[in-house]
């Protein structure tokens, strides 16, 4: 680079300020037909969305949270970010007050947390604990955050303080979470798939939920055949109960990645462009693709690496905080920069940590030869105990180099 | 327990990833000319839905008659809360009652075209757009404002709905901003540095009869070492310029290269003079030409504003000259003042080039061999 890193980054912002976003330039046409389909959506869900906002605040104290708990849970359903911006709308001067009563502080902190503002979630959850120590749905929320922040121990206490307040399946993978991040890894599976099999009629997100985190355990202990079984079985979950978890998608598309099943991949994320993390998932299958010989995957992996840029470029114009993984993820897999990539995954260690971000960072070091760099994950695996086999695999090449 | 069982979805679905794309963003063109002012506003479609009910029948298909239908609920939307002042008086903004569609790189959104004629020349405008807001706390406005050559961008947010435009000072502060940037190259990359370095140690010396002797007069090395700098941004300028409007494109592992050996060779030169003065304006020339493609290519990675980026070429290359241009006024009345000295040849020149050649040769057979080490450069 001939550039310093400091001098690119102010380059970067002035021109940011200055540039005409790619998105602006979309030529306005008029419809062939007036039968022409415009945009197709879960029929039903922005109506029922509507008809909650519309409801008078005031008539009935529980019905502006239950528009906000209704928002989040579309959210989640669809995948689609802006349902959380409606639900922060709907929570109105609760987003802003110091301190809102439990139940609206709670939706704040899931919200927070949903803009990986950790810090204010944590704030806001213990406020609603030390009220009220009993309520469920914040020990689930901090336990997550703590397990998304590489803290599996700290995690364990509102796991445990769950019981008599939670369904088995719940406290079981709550619980199994924990142990599978922290040495403990082989029992946890056990724990999971037993408390499966004892909740058959568990709800479906939870079943979702358990069955994600059975498959990602198997397969960081480097049991594919039972990160198989778990991943189908979520997978179907999820299909039959019309949810788009793009979480279990993205990650049930690296588990394939790893296994050079590319074309899987590409079967099944070929029409999901509109969600970031499988949009770079397919070009990744396209890049194992073109590596293979395929002359048009080559094609697709230039214009999906260029459509994943200008999505990046719009969350900075727009001014949301980066998706650091994703940008590690491009920089290092699609554009081979090892050492942009490496900035980029020591930026995400510092916001998340879980295996895979652990891995970013191991993988991100390791192309560009800085073992140094790799430090803080080596120390964070030797700290928690994790069982993973991809990231023992990084670490033993990161001690063997010079 | 059934508000619980939903949030327990958050666990599957909140860990790591969070945003799986962008929320909700809406395009504001605006392009002003005189005291006319056009308007397009680009809003998704599913953005409208959530908030007006577009999908009248609710079978999840919205269509292009639904869209129309929708029109005049739309415009009555949309109309009181998009607005424009010049020089602090209200312009009303009159709305083509024809929306049409356009596909953005997140879906479908209406485009609706508005236009505004308000009085006299005006040299600051208002734009205020409070749509959608109330609906959702995370939908931005993304705005670009063209006002004859100049455009600027803007992104509106709940904070902050109503924008102050102005556009004359909108070019001054291109220009300063990217004379400031070409500053901060020449003095933050080592490539310029070293290679200036190179070139200026010997900058009060003259080359007779094989050895080294001090040039008489302050004045004419002054001369000499500025028009050798000014010869090397002219070159900078023109490859800077050419490659950064894409009229020329050079591999850039190859460029950085060739950047890294104008370094070594730099360096080199002093140890065992390979050419005189005067050719080394022809070589400060060639080097120009490469080090502008390098930072062009690096320009152009980030992508340049498409409008005002002549005036942003041209603020840079100014700072790059007169950053060069300081440097010289401060290394070449140095080299002058130490020139009799004894010792300078052995002690300052030849240790000095012998560095800059070896950050050069190190430089190239990184970049050569792609090598990836961890060069502060």
């Amino acid at each position: 680079m001939i550039l310093s890193r400091a001098s690119l980054r102010r380059i970067a912002l002035t021109l940011l300020l200055l540039s005409v976003s790619a998105t602006h330039a979309a030529e306005p046409y008029t419809p062939a037909s007036p039968d022409t389909v415009l945009l197709q959506r879960a029929p039903g869900a922005a109506k029922a969305l509507r008809l909650l906002r519309g409801a008078q605040p005031g008539l009935d104290a529980e019905s502006p949270l239950t528009a906000v708990q209704a928002a989040i849970a579309e959210g989640h359903r669809s995948g689609d970010p802006r349902y959380f911006g409606q639900a922060q709308a709907l929570l109105g001067r609760a987003w802003l007050a110091p301190a809102p009563a439990s139940p609206a502080r709670l939706l704040r902190a899931m919200l927070k947390q949903q803009r990986h503002d950790f810090a204010g979630a944590l704030a806001d959850l213990d406020a609603v604990l030390a009220a009220e120590p009993g309520n469920a749905q914040a020990r689930l929320v901090r336990a997550n955050i703590r397990l998304v922040q590489g803290e599996p121990l700290s995690a364990r206490g509102d796991c445990a303080a769950l019981i008599g307040h939670a369904g088995f399946l719940v406290i079981a993978t709550c619980i199994g979470t924990v142990d599978g991040l922290s040495g403990k890894a082989a029992s946890a599976v056990q724990t999971i798939e037993a408390a499966l099999a004892r909740e058959p009629d568990a709800l479906s997100g939870i079943r979702i939920w358990a069955l994600t985190q059975a498959a990602e355990i198997a397969e960081r202990l480097g049991d594919l055949p039972r990160a198989t079984e778990h991943y189908a079985k979520a997978l179907a979950e999820a299909e039959a109960a019309g949810e788009n978890d793009v979480y279990l998608k993205a990650a049930h598309a690296d588990f394939l990645l790893d296994q050079q099943r590319a074309g899987e991949v590409k079967a099944t994320l070929a029409a999901e462009t509109d969600f970031d993390p499988l949009l770079l998932r397919l070009a990744l299958a396209e890049q194992q693709l073109a590596q293979a010989g395929d002359a048009a995957a080559k094609n697709a992996v230039v214009g999906h690496l260029k459509d994943l840029q200008t999505r990046f470029a719009l969350t900075a114009s727009r001014g949301d905080p980066p998706h650091w993984r994703e940008q590690t993820m491009t920089a290092l897999y699609l554009q081979a920069d090892a050492k942009a990539a490496l900035q980029l995954a020591q930026h995400n260690w510092a916001e998340q940590r879980e295996p895979a971000d652990a891995r970013l960072l191991l993988s991100a070091a390791l192309a560009a030869q800085d073992k140094s760099a790799a430090q803080p994950v080596l120390d964070w695996m030797q700290q928690t105990r994790i069982e993973d086999v991809r990231l023992q695999a990084l670490a033993a090449k990161l001690r063997a180099m010079p | 327990m059934r508000v619980f069982a939903r949030f327990a979805l958050l666990l599957a679905s909140a860990t790591g990833i969070a945003q799986a794309h962008s929320g909700s963003t809406a395009y504001l063109q605006a392009t002003v000319s005189g005291a006319n002012l056009q308007l397009r506003a680009d809003y998704a479609l599913s953005d409208l839905d959530d908030a007006l009910g577009i999908d009248a029948d609710g079978d999840g298909q919205l269509t292009w008659a639904e869209l129309q239908a929708a029109t005049p609920a739309l415009l009555a939307y949309l109309t009181p809360r998009l607005s424009v002042e010049a020089d602090g008086v209200p312009c009303p903004l009159t709305a083509n009652p024809a929306v049409q569609v356009a596909d953005h790189a997140d879906g479908p959104y209406a485009v609706v075209q508005f236009s505004s004629q308000c009085q006299g020349e005006p040299a600051e405008w208002r734009l205020t757009d409070t749509a959608l807001f109330e609906f959702d706390a995370s939908h931005r406005a993304l705005l670009r404002w063209q006002q004859g050559s100049e455009t600027s961008s803007a992104t509106l947010s709940p904070e902050r709905n109503s924008l102050l435009l102005s556009g004359p000072r909108g070019s001054q502060a291109t220009l300063r901003d990217y004379f400031h940037e070409g500053l901060a190259h020449v003095w933050s990359g080592w490539d310029h540095m070293l290679f200036i370095a190179g070139l200026f140690l010997a900058a009060a010396l003259r080359r007779e009869h094989g050895r080294w002797q001090p040039v008489p007069r302050l004045g004419p090395a002054l001369a000499d070492a500025a028009k050798l700098v000014t010869a090397f941004t002219i070159a900078h300028a023109i490859t800077l310029c050419l490659t950064a409007l894409g009229m020329v494109s050079l591999p850039s592992r190859f460029v950085e290269s060739l950047v890294a050996l104008s370094v070594l060779f730099a360096g080199l030169n002093n140890l065992v003079p390979m050419v005189e003065r005067r050719a080394l304006f022809a070589l400060a020339w060639v080097f120009g030409l490469i080090h502008g493609t390098a930072i062009a290519g690096a320009l152009l990675e980030l992508g340049l504003p498409t409008s005002g980026r002549l005036l942003a070429l041209l603020g840079f290359n100014l700072g790059v000259e007169a950053a060069q241009l300081l440097l010289v006024l401060l290394l070449v009345p140095l080299a002058f003042a130490l020139r009799h000295w004894r010792a300078y040849v052995p002690a300052v020149l030849w240790p000095g080039s012998a560095l800059v050649a070896l950050a050069g040769l190190i430089w190239f057979i990184d970049r050569a061999f792609a090598m990836e080490w961890a060069l502060p450069i």
